[in-house]
């Protein structure tokens, strides 16, 4: 059976629709083909876990009747009762027993970082499982949500870091700062921070450790009661806010709330590419599934596609695309974009090659060229960064453009620095950084080779994360 | 605490454990999502009732296949019967075998679909949501977007299999 005939029926079989003779023909490719039931078994896994994530509880889902009849009905007609009313009494016991022997603990901390986000946990790399009590979360960068119990939702922005002192959720900040939002089971909840205590009595506050060990907390609705350094008791009311030291007086500061990000940033997606075509297919005019369609400004031989990817083999190329616009949306993004490579079909005219050049760029909503990851023979085709607007360069780094990496480019408009990250988000090992101009707004991205130069690119996407605040210096 | 409790205690962990993988272990053979969900609370029930069996240490995850394995074989026989489209005996012995590799490493593809996630277009993250959350079904979508229903669906197939090359890649970098 052909391979994409195969998958089709494999999908068919996933959602139930099936045919008779294709579901016989489906068995006997897969009795044949070890690699096809590989192909199902993954596939399969996708479904599940996509199931597991978005599908409704069935207890929801009787709610849904009415707003839904046939799937409902649909599901009703195929559902099969096996158990007696003994067994769903049974099973009713069981769901009791297994509610308190495994829900008695606390909820884990579960986290969330804006898509430019760098955080770890005691050095471990940042994923949904947060700190356990005792353990340090180091936001770097972006902006992570936390959720330290069910009453108690947080919100730390990078440069930050936060220790969870116990079970319920108390925490002490060790640097940066946190907004706090705690809904009425979680009254007494605690950030220590630099010898005081803040204890909410109902609130949503923000609490700022200062590099000179200053603390500023601001409180947006409720109330908080701070115990200084030295035992001393103050209560803060909705829209004040204080500022105090290890010695001397608290004092009044001016209540603002912008200080500190509430709420993850918005993200959307400007670009993507992931090249799935027909071989063959011409990427002039092509019109990717996310962003303008493909230009071609200059080509040594037709660009095609090929093998699921933008090969620049066999001649130079100019190419651009332009990016979807997020015209009207104030504050300070910061944008990304992620590639992978792989070693270029054209390897045979690499060796002792002078002036080959591979050049993938953010241009500006205005087409010029704003920062780039490039390759060059003199580096050995290692990328370097560079900010075309100053010329300034990176050294270049350990992923060369001749093979297979996967790679993220960040340039925050706010502070103009650039930085290359190994891996498909800011989670990954730092390559390059350098400092950049400030202030300008991607507007597409473009890819380059000369000489001898080639590069081939897969899943190219452009994703901006927008700030609406103007803390950590994003004014 | 008691070696009995303490063993109950064990047992009622590795059952609540098991769900998801159990779930998928038995959708898997039977095809059906709503009969699994049936299945499952039935095996549940059989697991429960012969806890007494369970030696703590031993492979919980197994022992649960295996009966799982029976409950199914059991529903498609009866499947069969009324013409509703199941895998042969010798088919499902061959996957009931290989699965439970995949079933293992479930726990990594979830994190690694989630970063996967991230990276689809809103409009085929809207795809996506609206079909496991309506239960597969597309009609309302191709009304509401204009689009045809085989349009959708064949977006849906092509989504998966991206999913899944970069759960792939993910998974094992050197091999993509």
């Amino acid at each position: 059976m052909e391979e994409p005939r195969a998958r089709r029926l494999i999908n068919e079989y996933l959602d139930g629709s099936i045919a008779a003779g294709d579901f016989a023909e489906l068995q006997d490719a897969l009795r044949a083909s070890d690699e096809l039931r590989r192909d199902l078994y993954d596939l399969m896994a996708v479904d599940r876990l996509l199931g597991e994530r978005y599908e409704l509880p069935d207890y929801i889902s009787v709610q849904a009747q009415t707003m839904n009849d046939t799937w409902v009905a649909r599901r009703g007609r195929t559902r099969k009762f096996f158990s007696s009313i003994g067994a769903a009494a049974a099973v009713l016991m069981l769901s009791a027993i297994v509610f308190f022997f495994v829900r008695g603990g606390p909820d884990p901390i579960v986290v969330e970082a804006s898509v430019d986000g760098r955080f770890h946990v005691e050095g471990r790399a940042g994923g949904p499982a947060g700190p356990k009590p005792g353990e340090v979360l180091r936001i770097e960068r972006g902006v992570v949500s936390a959720k330290l119990s069910p009453y108690i939702e947080a919100c730390f922005e990078g440069p930050a870091r936060v220790k969870v002192r116990d079970a319920k959720g108390n925490v002490e900040l060790l640097e940066g700062r946190g907004y706090f939002e705690i809904s009425p089971g979680g009254k007494g909840f605690e950030v220590h921070c630099n010898g005081s205590v803040v204890r909410d009595i109902g609130t949503k506050f923000g609490v700022a450790l200062e590099p000179g060990g200053f603390i500023e907390v601001h409180v947006e609705t409720g109330e908080v009661e701070i115990t200084d350094a030295k035992g001393g008791v103050h209560p803060v009311e909705s829209g004040r806010a204080v500022r105090y030291g290890t010695v001397g007086p608290m004092r009044p500061a001016r209540l603002d709330m912008d200080d500190f990000v509430q709420a993850l940033p918005w993200h959307r997606v400007l670009f993507h590419d992931d090249f799935e075509a027909v071989d063959g297919t011409p990427l002039s005019g092509r019109k990717p599934p996310t962003g303008g369609k493909w230009l071609v400004f200059s080509e040594g031989s037709k660009t095609m596609i090929r093998d699921g990817r933008l090969d620049t083999s066999y001649g130079y190329r100019t190419l651009s695309a332009s990016c979807q616009s997020v015209e009207g949306q104030p504050g300070s993004h910061a944008y990304l974009l992620t590639f992978s490579t792989a070693v270029p079909e054209n390897m045979g005219d690499k060796p002792g090659s002078a002036d080959a050049l591979e050049r993938v760029t953010l241009l500006t909503r205005e087409g010029t060229r704003l920062c780039s990851l490039v390759g060059r023979s003199a580096d050995g085709h290692h990328w370097r960064l560079v900010d075309e607007r100053s010329g300034v360069q990176s050294e270049p780094t350990g992923a060369s453009a001749l093979a297979s990496h996967e790679l993220t480019l960040l340039y925050e408009s706010w502070s103009g620095r650039v930085v290359l990250y190994e891996g498909d988000s800011p989670q990954g090992r730092m390559l390059a950084s350098l400092e950049g101009e400030r202030g300008h707004r991607v507007g597409a991205v473009s890819i380059a080779n000369e000489g001898q130069g080639d590069v081939a690119i897969d899943d190219l996407a452009v994703k901006v994360a927008v700030y609406a605040g103007k803390s950590a210096g994003r004014d | 605490m008691p070696p009995e409790e303490e063993s109950l205690d064990e047992f009622v962990q590795e059952l609540t454990n098991c769900q998801s993988d159990l779930f998928f272990f038995i959708r898997a053979l039977c095809g059906d999502p709503h009969a699994a969900a049936d299945i499952r609370q039935a095996v549940n029930v059989i697991l429960w009732r012969k806890r007494a069996k369970y030696r703590p240490g031993s492979s919980f995850k197994s022992w649960a296949f295996r009966v799982a394995q029976l409950e199914v074989k059991s529903y498609l026989r009866k499947a069969r019967r009324e013409k509703v489209m199941t895998f042969d005996e010798d088919l499902l012995e061959c996957v009931a075998s290989e699965l439970p590799e995949v079933i293992d490493e479930l726990p990594e593809r979830r994190v690694a679909l989630s970063d996967c996630l991230s990276k689809l277009t809103p409009k085929d993250d809207e795809l996506i949501r609206h079909h496991y959350w309506s239960s597969g079904s597309l009609d309302m979508l191709a009304r509401a977007t204009d689009r045809s229903v085989g349009t959708l669906k064949a977006r849906l197939f092509q989504l998966r299999a991206s999913l899944r090359r970069c759960i792939q890649k993910k998974l094992r970098p050197t091999e993509a």
